[in-house]
Formats: structure tokens, sequence, C-alpha cells
């Protein structure tokens, strides 16, 4: 780096005062795989706010670091290969740093693929904010065998270059310091901004001369200029529609059509310029050297053995899962809310019998037995983080897209859609990943259809009650039916309801590499503070709303709004051998689907005994009829937060309500064909 | 390369421009295909394969 290094840091303090300028808002930008959440969780720790960016679904993360005195407001942009208008994420990180203006932009670079991640930076420096460039990964690319010299790329690109290694906790305090200088004018800044290639010079400079008086303020008119040369869709259509009288555009427009190529010209010029940067600074490999990760992926993306190996990685997170969380799972559900549930009743005892049962069957019953299954889904989100950050993720999407495509997916949407067997508020949540808008509606409607944890429990605890020994088997065939269900509507979804071009389908692999504990920690903690959000408020206030449907009007469950309810779908409920109590467990599970075994151990009046509950239920059930309940069960609509969940993804009432339905007709066709098939057997 | 405004654009930012150097890592004639190009491996579809139009060198392959 050029710092002058050993600045005493009460300086550095005095003049960042003197400055009148001792909060710094910096934006972290970086193409995917790099790093770049590794480097923003190392410095933001646990100050982190997650939220999304305005009026889009979009992850924001927000944090602030101290630095010697100064504040640091630390803004993670969406990762991103260039800043043209591909996608909802490069429009955001490029508004952000043209509207926002941050003090310094930090550009996150992974060192074993300068070249390409450079193009970023290519596409940063005309903005005219103050970038630093971090080149992280440094360890991952020594053992490639390329080695990047950062002051022969410093003294190329005249931006500030400062190597690191972020999952080892190098090089980040080198990183702030260089920032904080830069911002202070402490240290030299003469960035080499690309130049466009001298084809299309000509015409850029036509194009600038006829927009650059209409160019609104604070976009640079140079940059939109070359954006229109690029076809940007969002910077054409501002100009087209607000900025540009009609025949002024049509002139740009003349000229835009005669060249089209333009954008690859752009794009090579850009590479062309990192040629040069790189020239010098890189030492790359002997060729035929054979790298890990290309080892392992002979391995992982084989069609064959890829497949073999993603089965059995499938395989032992589930067992994990279970194996790990469920004794957690039922250690807090006796021990932790069973004991609050007996410390509230005696603590209860004179109180009237509204509030007793409010407190203990409504809120302790129902919001305190979903958080109980907190355990199982950490042990899950934290295997299937521990898998992205080594990088396996993208090769199991990769092996799944051949499947993927049937339903006019591809590969990507398997990430989002397996995070369902934890739970399917993160499987819709996840979808965001998917760049097509199709694509992601697909994922978001079919992710209720993956057989959820809370499910997997209602199955694992009705199915030895009524098959015995088969259970298991039943089991599995169940979850196998449902996810047949899934790939069924999937295809016909895709075929007779979505209009529209099939996405297409680009993929990084990035390179495989040491996990790191901290990442993966925030993420799992990330993903179980929203869980924890959720039970403490929607979940909790539904769970009050069904315990009130339940106790109103006489206090007395056989004679409740609820039972009223279930006994006027009691002829449906005939079609599938079910009585009005397991209609109303049914309805129940809306809230979360275990409720409905809790429902059932209120309505059987079983009381909390396991064995009790099982005779009581096995008196009432046929078998046929057990398994057409299993088999609404797995397929019901989906629990109020994935409804929650789907409102805020899709912001649509439309397809909320097209999924709700859906689901709806598909359990209860489901029941009635299980339970008239299963009764001639 | 040819194809779509869109796709195009893709492509191009990832490293895909006339005549840049890519070497096919992975192609089992059908299926997705992995792609060396400017250091990085990307997985892409067939379908997206077809925009690029590459000419084999000696050791590797030139696209454009």
């Amino acid at each position: 780096m050029g710092a002058e290094a050993g600045a005493p840091p009460d300086l550095d303090r005095a003049a960042a005062v003197l400055n009148g300028k001792v909060t710094l808002t910096v934006a972290l930008a970086g193409q995917p795989n790099v790093g770049k959440s590794t480097v923003f969780n190392l410095l933001t720790g646990l100050s982190q706010h997650v939220g999304n960016w305005p009026g889009k679904t979009v992850e924001q993360k927000t944090g602030t670091y101290r630095h010697n005195g100064t504040t640091i407001h630390l803004v993670d942009l969406p990762g991103t290969y260039s800043l043209t208008a591909n996608s909802a994420e490069e429009v955001i990180a490029r508004d952000y740093i043209i509207k926002e203006r941050p003090d310094v932009v930090v550009a996150v670079v992974n060192a074993a693929s300068l070249e390409r991640n450079l193009y970023l930076v290519a596409e940063l420096l005309p903005l005219a904010a103050l970038v630093v460039v971090g080149l992280n990964m440094v360890d991952v690319a020594a053992d490639e065998g390329v080695a990047v010299e950062p002051q022969v790329l410093e003294a190329a690109l005249g931006v500030p270059v400062v190597p690191m290694t972020a999952a080892k906790n190098k090089g980040l305090y080198e990183l702030v310091e260089a920032v904080d200088k830069l911002a202070q004018g402490k240290l030299p800044y003469r960035p080499n901004v690309p130049e466009i290639r001298d084809d299309h010079r000509e015409v850029l400079d036509q194009i600038h001369a006829l927009v650059a008086d209409c160019v609104p303020a604070p976009y640079p008119s140079e940059w939109v200029a070359l954006k229109l040369l690029e076809g940007d869709d969002e910077i054409t259509a501002l100009m087209r529609d607000e900025c540009l009288p009609p025949e002024r555009w049509d002139q740009v427009h003349e000229i835009l059509m005669a060249h089209e190529d333009a954008v690859l010209s752009v794009a090579s010029g850009r590479y062309d310029w990192v040629g040069r940067m790189i020239r010098a600074a890189v030492t790359r490999p002997r060729a035929g050297q054979i790298t890990l990760t290309e080892r392992l992926d002979r391995w992982a993306t084989h069609p064959l053995w890829g497949l073999g190996i993603l089965a059995a990685i499938l395989g032992v997170v589930f067992w994990l899962t279970f194996a790990l969380g469920t004794p957690l799972q039922e250690f807090l559900d006796v021990y932790v809310v069973g004991s609050l549930a007996d410390a509230a009743s005696s603590l209860l005892a004179g109180a009237p019998a509204w509030l007793h049962g409010l407190v203990v069957d409504g809120i302790i019953g129902g919001a305190g037995t979903v958080i109980t299954f907190l355990p199982i889904l950490l042990v899950f989100f934290a295997v299937l983080a521990l898998l992205e950050d080594m990088g396996y993720m993208a090769r199991a999407a990769y092996v799944m897209d051949r499947f993927m495509h049937l339903m006019g997916l591809h590969g990507k949407s398997f990430m989002p859609l397996f995070l369902g067997f934890g739970c399917n508020v993160p499987a819709v949540m996840g979808a965001r990943i998917i760049d097509s808008q199709r694509a992601r509606l697909l994922t978001i409607l079919l992710a209720p259809l993956v057989p959820c944890a809370a499910r997997m429990t209602v199955l694992v605890f009705v199915a030895p009650i009524f098959f015995g020994r088969a259970a298991t088997l039943v089991a599995w065939a169940l979850i196998a039916a449902t996810l047949a269900v899934l790939a069924v509507v999937g295809v016909l979804i895709n075929k007779w309801v979505l209009k529209g071009e099939r996405a297409a389908f680009i993929m990084e692999l990035p390179l495989y590499h040491r996990p790191n504990a901290r990442t993966i920690g925030l993420q799992v903690w990330q993903n179980s503070a929203e869980f924890l959000k959720k039970a403490g408020t929607l979940i909790l206030l539904m769970s009050v709303v069904v315990w009130a449907l339940s106790a109103l009007p006489h206090g007395d469950i056989q004679t409740s709004y609820l039972a009223s309810v279930g006994k006027a779908l009691a002829p449906l409920g005939a079609l599938m051998g079910l009585d009005w109590r397991m209609l109303v467990a049914l309805l129940a599970s809306f809230v979360a689907k275990e409720n409905s075994i809790a429902t059932m151990g209120i309505l059987f009046g079983a009381g909390k005994d396991a064995s009790g509950f099982a005779a009581a239920l096995s008196g009432v059930l046929t078998p046929a009829a057990a398994l057409a309940f299993l088999v609404v069960q797995m397929l019901f609509v989906p629990c109020v937060a994935t409804v929650a969940a789907i409102k805020q993804e899709t912001k649509s009432w439309g397809w909320t309500g097209f999924s709700v339905g859906l689901l709806l007709i598909l359990s209860l066709a489901g029941g009635i064909l299980t339970y008239q098939v299963a009764s001639l057997l | 390369m040819r194809g779509g405004h869109c796709v195009l654009s893709r492509l191009a930012s990832l490293g895909f421009t006339p005549g840049a150097l890519l070497k096919v890592i992975q192609n089992y004639g059908r299926g997705p295909i992995i792609v060396l190009v400017r250091d990085a491996r990307i997985a892409l579809g067939r379908g997206e394969a077809n925009h690029i139009l590459v000419e084999p060198l000696a050791g590797g392959n030139d696209g454009r």
C-alpha cells in the first residue's frame, strides 16, 4: 500500500476533527464470491442491521465500525458482476453510489480471478467516487498458483490497493486505515479511468453532445452516454421517457440502432483496460497444473457421481439435523415450555379461567411450541451455511439443473427449495437469488410444497400410531409423493399458468475454500433472529386468535366457534373419513403445522400423556383415514408465516391467493383420493 | 457472439467478449456445461452456450 505507515492515531483523530468529518459513509462493492460478506461481518459484527433496500426485495445490510475515533458507517452493496441494469441488484448498487455519494467505495476483489473482478472496478471508477481496492483471498490465489503484487497493481490503477485474507482476519485494519486516510486526502489518488475503445469513441462523443444538457443531476453525463451506448434498459427509459425532447431522442435512437454491437465493444474495452492493469502485477500458474477445485469438481459436478455425492450430503444433512435437533426440541418442549406452562398454571391458579387459558393454552401452547423448533432449524441452517460458504452449493445447483429444467426452472432454484426442508419461510425469501422474475415466482409458488421440519414432525408423530412397523416406509413414501406432486405442479404451472421466456442459466462456480466460522455463525444468527421475531409477533398473535376461537363463546372447545366451523365442514371431511375434530386440527395447522398435534390433543381430551393420545386417536380413525389426514397435512395451505413471506416477496395478493387456493385444492383432492382408494383395499 | 441484448450484456460482463480465451472444462453432451473464462468457472445452460461462437486454438479455444 502507498500509505505512510506509523502515523500516531491521535494525530489521525485530530485531522478528522479538523476536517469536520468524524463519520464516514463507506460502501462495500464487489462481485459475488469475493468474500465481501466476510469483510462486512468482521468489521460490523453484531452491530449490523439487516433490512430491505427501499421498495425492493433485495437485502440491505448496514453496520458501524470505529477506527481511531472515526465512526465508519458501512453499507454492504449487493454483489454484482457489473453496473449495467441487468438486475435489481446492479441498479441498487450504482444508484447508491451515484445518488447517496458515499465518502469511499471499497471494491473487494478476489485475487484468484482478478481479471474478471477488476471489470467491476472498471465500472466503478467513472462514477467519480473515491475507490479503495481490497485485494482479498490472497491465500486462495496462492493455492491456485496465482501471485499478485499489490504495489504494482496500485501503481497501475492509481488507487490504494490493500492485500488481505479476510477469512483469516488479515489485512482488515490496513483496509480501514487506507479508507480513513483516503477520505482525509492523505493518500495519493490519481485513478486510471478506463477509456472507451477508439472504434466507438466518436459515437460516444456524438451521443454525449446530444444528451449532455438534459442529463438530470446527479448522474455524470459522460456515464449516461456510455450506458445508452451499452443499451442499459433503465438509463434508456429514463432519457427517452423523462429527460430528452422526443426529436432529440429520435436522433440518439438512430445512432444507437446503427451501433447495436456497441455493448460488446464497450465490455471488450473494459477488459482491455483490465489486461493492462494486471499485466505486470499477476504471475500465472504453469499450464497443466491441476488445482484442488479441479480435482474436487471432477466428482462433484459429474452427471452421475455428482448426483450421488449430492444425495449423500443431503442424507447427512437430514441425519445431523434430526439426530442433533430432535432431542433438543424434545428437551425444550418438556423442560422449558412444559415447566413454563406449569409455572404459569400455578401462578394463575386464582385468576379467571379465560386468563389461564389464554396464557397456558394460547400463548405458551401455541407460540411457545413453535419456538421449540428453533434447534432443528438451527442445525439445518448451520449445515447449509457451511456448504454454501465452502462453495459446494453452486455445484449442487449445477447437477440439479437438468431436473429443474423439466419445470422451466434452472439449477439456481434448487438452493432455496432445499432450504424449504427446514422451513418454507427462508425458502420463499431465498428465491431472491434467482435473476428472472418468472423463475423466481415459480420457485416461490413451489416452495410450500417442500415438506418442512414441522410437517415432518407431525408425520413422524402420527404414522407410528397407525402403521406400526411400516411407519418409516409410509413416512418416506409420503415425502416422496409430496416431492412428486411438487414436480408435477411445477411442470403444469410452467406450461399453463406462467407466460414468458425461460431464464438464462449463467452461474459462477466459486473456488472451494475453507469455511469461515464467523460468517456461518452470523448467517445462523440472522436466520434464527428472523424466526424468533416471527414467533414473537405473527405466530403469537395467530395463536391467541385460534385459542380465542377454540374457547369462545362458552369456554368449551366442543361448543366453540372453531368447532362450529369444523362441524360445518363435516360433509367434506366425510369424503376423507375425517370427523370435525380432525378438520379443526388441520385448520389450526394454518398457524403452524405442528399445531395440529396440539389441537388434536385438546380436542380428544387426551391430556399430555402421549400413549393415551395414541389410543384415543386410533379409536377414531381408520388407517385409510389416517393416511388421508397425513396426505392433506403434507399438502395443506402454507402456514401463516409462509403466506406472509409469499405476500412480501411477490408483492401481490393475487399470487398469494393463488398459492393458498392451489394448495387447498391439491390437499383436499389428494386426501379424498387417498381415502377412497385406500378404503377399497 | 449473438443473441438477445440482455444475455449478451450479462455474458460480456462475465468476460465472454470477442477474442477472449476460454476453455471448456466439462461437457457431457447434455445438461449445462462448465467453461473457464478469465480465471473463473462459469456454468452455462446449453441454450446460453449456443450464443457463443468459438474457434479451436492449440491448447484452448477462442471465443467470439
